[in-house]
């Protein structure tokens, strides 16, 4: 399947009924998990009217410098393709495959200025990447003195980037805030004022059933 | 100084569809082309965007038929947009989430709407950007979909503000011919397939005269036509992918889902077509350009320059559009040159103004685009012309291909189902005059009727 230590069990459906002349259709397409930790199954599932046909492409990883990139991932395209009568309609999902030692980024846009700080909270996304994988360190981007709250703990992470196991142990999903001082530019013009917040956490992958 | 009219006296407008400035052009600047266009640095970090979380960064795409449309209706384009309430800004950050929520699906890296073209993806629009000019502030006239944006570029105006609302042929908004008709322009429409005038009820009058010609009519029109009699504003429209098809006619106005290569055929046909003869030429301005963004990414806030459309219910927009494609081809513009200055649709407006009608707007609405801040597209010409004709790549594009799709299967969107009605509705109207200026559609509608019972009404 081009997923290197990572084995895909196949379930689906041929949905019947189908009315003569009608199309191919796709009624559900999933892969469960989306992100998979080294040698870790995955199920994709369709129920798919037509012939159908599974195609894999690896994804090239984003061309980026920056210190607070995502590492330790090869990501893959899975297409579903259903042909018939001279139609076929597509679905497409992306798989994950996370290697220990990787690091992911989580950033928020800032919502809420408090206190002379800008404050940046939201959700790490539960549906990709569930509790089974947790936090060792994080570390702040950008050149910032970042304030965390996570998991019910808090810790302030250094503008230089060293990284903190204050959160070692937590999930990565779930609640994030990040709360960041403003300089007196920032303060007096909101326009400089920072769009988004982001710190780095390097993460466990625990193997585990889907 | 020569005046407009002593420069250009052949206009050719080709609109395509729904792709973003950074999506074809951006990569000018990525792979050290046109480094003064302002398109995506090498350090793609700069432009993220955010889901739950996550981060995302524009990627370079190889060209291939989507597994979907990307979102562009005016709600999406308010996500992607993304106005932040510390900073006032566009963020532009949005473009993940929107698509997210479009296709239900969880992007993890490479979501379609960050996606972007490298040069040797899009030939034809990287020889003509290298040969002549791109204009790299030109956005979409209305942060929203094809028919407001379509109807503002060529009504100068919008009663509309979306597109998504069911089968709707447009009776509010007039299109540019009687204006152009009141100016004694002599103007040509060239359609390759169905016409997106036949969604403009005012416009029927003209759709099956000779005014309307299909497309292959165009390089040999323009070969042996005589300049003085031929037209002076020439409209060049591709083939819909929303619009019914049969037979070997495949759609190329690069609406996704559709793979890009068919497009740039298409644009170097027209290119090939404008050129063809060379004393036309040198006074033709071809203008390709794009309705809207078409959901995907670019990095460049829109100016906020208000609109409110007409309608009822009239909708209040605060900004313009997302940057789009836009490039001008003549001998009165230099080669590989950038034009920094703010265009939007009613630019082509303002400039068909200013040269059939000299000191007299194109109509209120579009003057007061003009008040706003927005350019007349005159402004990119030169005065000295230049004499060589660049020569269009002949390298082949690989495409994918299908027949005899579009007849089986309902509307998927509301476009789609528009096009049907107007089809229907014509068929009604004049049916012999149908037959002979779409005999193909013609036997489209014989075999949808008979494969699913009618179209939509």
């Amino acid at each position: 399947m081009g997923q290197r230590g990572c084995v895909m069990a196949l379930l689906f459906l041929i949905a019947a009924g189908c009315q003569v002349g009608c199309g191919p259709t796709i009624r559900t397409f999933t892969i469960s998990p989306q992100i998979l930790c080294e040698g870790e199954s995955a199920v994709i599932r369709w129920d798919a009217s037509g012939d159908t046909e599974v195609t894999v492409t690896p994804e090239s990883p984003p061309a980026s410098p920056a210190t607070c990139a995502a590492r330790g991932r090869e990501a893959s395209a899975y297409t579903l393709v259903a042909r018939r009568g001279g139609k076929e309609v597509e679905r497409e999902l992306e798989v994950l495959q996370l290697h220990d030692g990787g690091a992911e980024p989580i950033a928020f846009g800032t919502n809420a200025v408090e206190a002379q700080a800008v404050v940046a909270s939201g959700e790490k996304n539960q549906e990709l990447w569930s509790n089974r994988v947790s936090v060792a360190t994080v570390a702040a981007c950008a050149g910032r003195e970042i304030q965390v709250k996570h998991a019910n703990r808090l810790a302030t992470l250094p503008a230089s980037g060293e990284p903190s196991s204050a959160f070692d142990g937590t999930a990565l999903a779930g609640p994030w805030e990040l709360r960041s001082p403003m300089s007196a530019a920032e303060q007096n013009n909101p326009r400089v004022r920072p769009t988004e917040l982001e710190v780095l956490a390097t993460f466990r992958c625990q193997k585990g059933t889907p | 100084m020569s005046s407009l009219a002593d420069k250009i006296s052949t206009v050719v407008i080709v609109m395509m569809e729904n792709r973003s400035f950074d999506h074809m052009l951006g990569h000018l600047k990525y792979e050290g082309l046109m480094p003064d266009v302002d398109g995506l640095d090498k350090d793609l970090a700069k432009y993220q965007n955010l889901y739950k979380g996550g981060i995302y960064l524009p990627f370079a795409a190889q060209d291939h038929t989507l597994a979907s449309d990307v979102p562009h209706e005016f709600d999406y384009v308010d996500i992607q947009l993304a106005k932040s309430n510390v900073t006032g800004n566009f963020s532009m950050n949005g473009f993940v989430e929107a698509y997210a929520k479009f296709t239900n699906t969880e992007p993890v890296q490479q979501p379609d709407s960050m996606a972007f073209f490298k040069a040797q993806t899009v030939p034809i629009t990287n020889f003509l950007a290298r040969n002549f000019t791109v204009c790299d502030r030109w956005h979409a006239s209305l942060p929203t979909s094809t028919q407001p944006n379509r109807t503002m570029a060529f009504c100068g105006s919008s009663h509309i503000f979306n597109t998504s609302t069911g089968p709707r042929l447009i009776t509010s908004d007039d299109p540019l011919f009687d204006w152009l008709d009141s100016a004694k322009v002599r103007w040509r429409v060239y359609h390759d397939g169905l016409s997106f005038f036949s969604l403009y009820t005012s416009a029927w009058k003209h759709l099956f005269t000779d005014k309307f010609r299909d497309f292959e009519n165009y390089f040999h029109d323009m070969q042996v036509e005589p300049i003085d009699s031929g037209p002076q504003l020439i409209i060049v429209e591709p083939s819909y992918n929303d619009a019914p098809h049969i037979g070997p006619d495949h759609p190329n106005d690069n609406h996704p889902p559709l793979a890009i290569g068919w497009g740039e055929d298409f644009i170097r046909r027209v290119y090939q077509a404008a050129t063809v003869d060379p004393i036309r030429w040198s006074k033709t301005m071809l203008i390709h350009y794009y309705d809207e963004h078409g959901g995907f990414y670019d990095h460049v806030p829109p100016p906020p320059i208000p609109y409110e459309t007409r309608g009822n219910p009239s909708h209040q927009f605060g900004s313009l559009g997302v940057r789009v494609p836009g490039i001008i081809a003549s001998p009165y513009v230099q080669t590989g040159s950038v034009c920094h200055e703010l265009f939007d649709h009613s630019s082509v407006l303002q400039l068909l103004a200013e040269l059939f009608t000299p000191g007299k707007p194109y109509s209120a609405e579009v003057d007061q685009r003009r008040r706003q801040g927005i350019n007349s597209l005159s402004s990119v010409l030169i005065d000295k012309p230049r004499t060589e004709v660049p020569k269009v790549p002949s390298q082949p594009i690989p495409v994918q291909s299908e027949l005899g799709a579009g007849v089986r299967l309902r509307p998927a969107n509301d476009l789609q189902a528009s096009f049907e009605l107007a089809v229907k509705r014509l068929k009604e109207a004049d049916p012999i005059g149908f037959g002979k200026k779409y005999p193909d559609l013609f036997q489209w509608k014989a075999a949808v009727d008979e494969e699913r019972g009618g179209v939509p009404t």
